[in-house]
């Protein structure tokens, strides 16, 4: 292997496109201008009423302070929205709309809670959960703390109030009758009686707060594959002007040229993915989460990916024309299934797998647990994995296609 | 230098090269002449280790085409018919280019490249890009693209295809300085007039077959070194026109070709005079006269019925 001719080839290839302003536009800015735009579009994900976190439904016939205090916890969520409603209910609509996941849960408020949770008198609330959903199995948990929460408070005001009608404080507690205690832990003021509903499907889970989590590196992604595969045009112009007839007859061999061709995709698109994600993490503040390493495995990986197909494609295009229209074809097609335009979490189970099967899906999915999840390079070793294939495989159909050319 | 033995290359059934053998000498400039589609750029294709032979072998510096492509590669250097540069690169960073592919680095290099700007005058457009280049020096620096390394064989594929005869004429001089200077040249060409300026020898090509090979004057000798005067009169005057002429000093041969008499005499414009004396005394008109001296394409005619254009 020489490593001049490899880098001569690399050089070569930067400077051209360097020196190319517009090339410049559609490697540099136009990604920014459209992850600008996009995040604009889809806003904050993490705000109040976003539509994508699912809703757990409260009803209540007396809704008053001790209620608000007692879901104050629940409040604010990142995993659901929270919606109280005066109006009733059935219990089995209630379950109905958690059964048909129009809601991942629903509580059932009666009209004596107010009073329970002051300690005069006892409820029972009734709480629907579906056990398959992170959200669900989140409430339900908030939801027992809060009641131990509550039904401590009232058995304290209980203890601590003083039955000859004197002042709260230290003589009362000395006064701490045990009988009393026993009573209020074994028959609490307010009960939680759950019902749990059996979904079969999987919790979309959703892990980005934030639009710019996701259209930053979705479009990063887009553009590095549309740019590296615009490349194979240059791949086409070679042939046709007989650059890569004079660059077989020079002193290098052929691996080196076929591995030339190749660094040069694999560096164009190492180079512009770690400046566009520069520009995402200042501009648009997106925290890439704790693993570099699978960062840059993930991208190392799918320019490899994006420069495999760029050499295959300038091998089997006849003209430069038919690489451009080919390069932008296969950009958008794997952009719209691998989810680079919309969150893969939003299309159907099955969409959803195939897109997990594509190069796209792939590496968005690893961002998307790298800055959502905080995952790192052991959660998602399978998706570069098969990054790693499709690397593989298109640079092994490259060479071989690359090979034929120049001996042709 | 080269040694060519049999050379087949075929596409399909086609025989593109079918069975040319010739050597070219060191420090020879051997020109392939022959129309379109002659099969000099296979020829070329093949000897630069592009194209695998399908028959024959051929050798060059000792090193075999198809055994040895790398030794081969270390010794030549080629210019596509093509322009094939970075049009959107300046000329330096074009031979910097190609002198790193060929291994060249650092100062020699840089040397090297100002060097050859210089010797196809393109010293002053050095950081100009290719794409403003008029064709002429389009050419130029494709050649200089292929001398970067300093190569033992240059193959030149048709380099004058496509520019102005004051541009051919300063590439041809060009051409002329390196083979003078020791370069081996293989020449590839369907004007004759360039063939017959540059190359030491030459070969003819037709349909893939080397109808000829030689120099200049061998080739040449081969339909014989007399002038030919063609004289058109009515066919009934033939024979008269025929015994006359027989009787002029210097003419070989009288005969009819294709509707006309061609008189074969060592010097054409001698029997101008005779001529002109019989025609007046018959009362004839002169229709039509053409002296054709022996050349490249009278030869190539001779050889394939032909011209090189058609």
């Amino acid at each position: 292997m020489n490593g001049s001719v490899i880098l001569a080839m690399v050089a070569l290839r930067l400077r051209r496109i360097f020196r190319d302003r517009s090339a410049l536009i559609w490697f540099f800015v136009m990604p920014m201008v459209f992850s600008f735009l996009m995040g604009q579009l889809l806003g904050d994900w993490g705000g109040s009423g976003q539509p994508s976190r699912p809703r757990f439904l409260v009803y209540a016939d007396e809704p008053g302070p001790e209620l608000e205090r007692f879901l104050a916890p629940l409040r604010d969520h990142e995993r659901f929205v929270v919606e109280v409603r005066d109006t009733t209910v059935s219990a089995a609509a209630l379950a109905e709309a958690v059964e048909d996941s129009r809601i991942t849960a629903g509580l059932l408020v009666p009209s004596g809670f107010e009073a329970a949770a002051a300690g005069d008198d006892t409820a029972s609330l009734r709480l629907y959960f579906d056990s398959d959903r992170l959200s669900s199995q989140t409430i339900r948990t908030l939801l027992e703390e809060a009641l131990l929460r509550a039904n401590t408070a009232a058995a304290a005001r209980s203890l601590v109030a003083d039955p000859a009608g004197g002042e709260p404080g230290r003589g009362a507690a000395q006064g701490f009758d045990q009988v009393v205690f026993d009573r209020l832990w074994e028959e609490p003021r307010v009960r939680l009686a759950v019902e749990t509903l059996g979904r079969k499907q999987e919790e979309p889970e959703f892990a980005l707060t934030n639009s710019y989590q996701h259209v930053g590196p979705s479009y990063t992604l887009f553009f590095v594959m549309m740019g590296v595969l615009a490349l194979a045009q240059d791949l086409v112009a070679e042939r046709r002007q007989r650059t890569l007839a004079r660059l077989v007859t020079s002193r290098a061999g052929p691996a080196d040229l076929v591995l030339g061709f190749l660094a040069g995709g694999f560096v164009m698109g190492l180079v512009q993915s770690v400046i566009l994600l520069v520009l995402n993490s200042l501009l648009f503040r997106i925290d890439y989460g704790d693993s570099p390493l699978t960062l840059g495995l993930a991208m190392m990986l799918f320019a490899g990916v994006c420069a495999g197909a760029s050499v295959l494609l300038g091998t089997v295009a006849r003209t430069e024309a038919q690489a451009s229209g080919l390069g932008v074809a296969t950009t958008l097609v794997l952009a719209a299934m691998g989810g680079l335009w919309w969150p893969l979490e939003i299309v159907p189970p099955f969409m959803q797998t195939l897109g997990k099967l594509l190069p796209t899906g792939q590496a968005i999915t690893v961002f998307h647990d790298l800055i959502g999840r905080g995952w790192g390079l052991a959660e998602n070793l399978p998706l570069l994995v098969g990054l790693a294939v499709w690397c593989v495989v298109l640079t092994v159909m490259a060479t071989w296609r690359l090979r034929r050319v120049m001996a042709s | 230098m080269i040694i060519v033995e049999n050379l087949v290359k075929r596409y399909g059934s086609h025989r593109a090269v079918d069975g040319i053998t010739f050597e070219v000498a060191k420090g020879e400039l051997f020109g392939l002449l022959g129309p379109n589609g002659a099969g000099k750029t296979t020829t070329i294709g093949v000897l630069s280790t592009l194209l695998p032979a399908d028959g024959g072998r051929a050798s060059i510096g000792g090193h075999d085409v198809a055994g040895d492509p790398g030794g081969v590669r270390r010794l030549i250097g080629v210019v596509p018919q093509e322009i094939a540069l970075y049009q959107d690169l300046n000329a330096r960073d074009n031979l910097l280019f190609w002198g790193r592919i060929h291994g060249l680095g650092g100062k020699a290099l840089g040397t090297r490249v100002e060097r050859l700007l210089e010797l196809v005058a393109l010293g002053e457009h050095a950081r100009q890009k290719v794409e403003t280049f008029s064709g002429g020096m389009k050419r130029r620096l494709n050649l200089a693209a292929g001398l970067i390394h300093n190569p033992e064989v240059l193959f030149l594929d048709e380099p004058t295809v496509g520019i102005d005869a004051q541009a051919r004429t300063k590439l041809l001089a060009l051409i002329g300085d390196l083979a003078a200077d020791g370069l081996t040249i293989i020449y590839t060409t369907h004007y004759l007039e360039e063939a017959e300026q540059l190359c030491h020898r030459i070969g003819v090509i037709d349909q893939g077959r080397m109808v000829a090979v030689g120099d200049k004057e061998d080739l040449i000798s081969q339909i014989g070194d007399e002038d030919r005067v063609r004289v058109q009169v009515p066919s009934e005057r033939h024979r008269a026109l025929t015994s006359a002429a027989e009787t002029w000093p210097g003419v070989d041969s009288v005969s009819e070709r294709r509707g006309k008499l061609e008189i074969r005499v060592a010097d054409g414009g001698a029997v101008l005079p005779p001529l002109q004396a019989w025609l007046a005394a018959e009362g004839l008109d002169l229709a039509q006269l053409e002296v054709i001296r022996p050349n490249l394409e009278t030869l190539y005619l001779n050889l394939t019925g032909r011209g090189l254009r058609e």
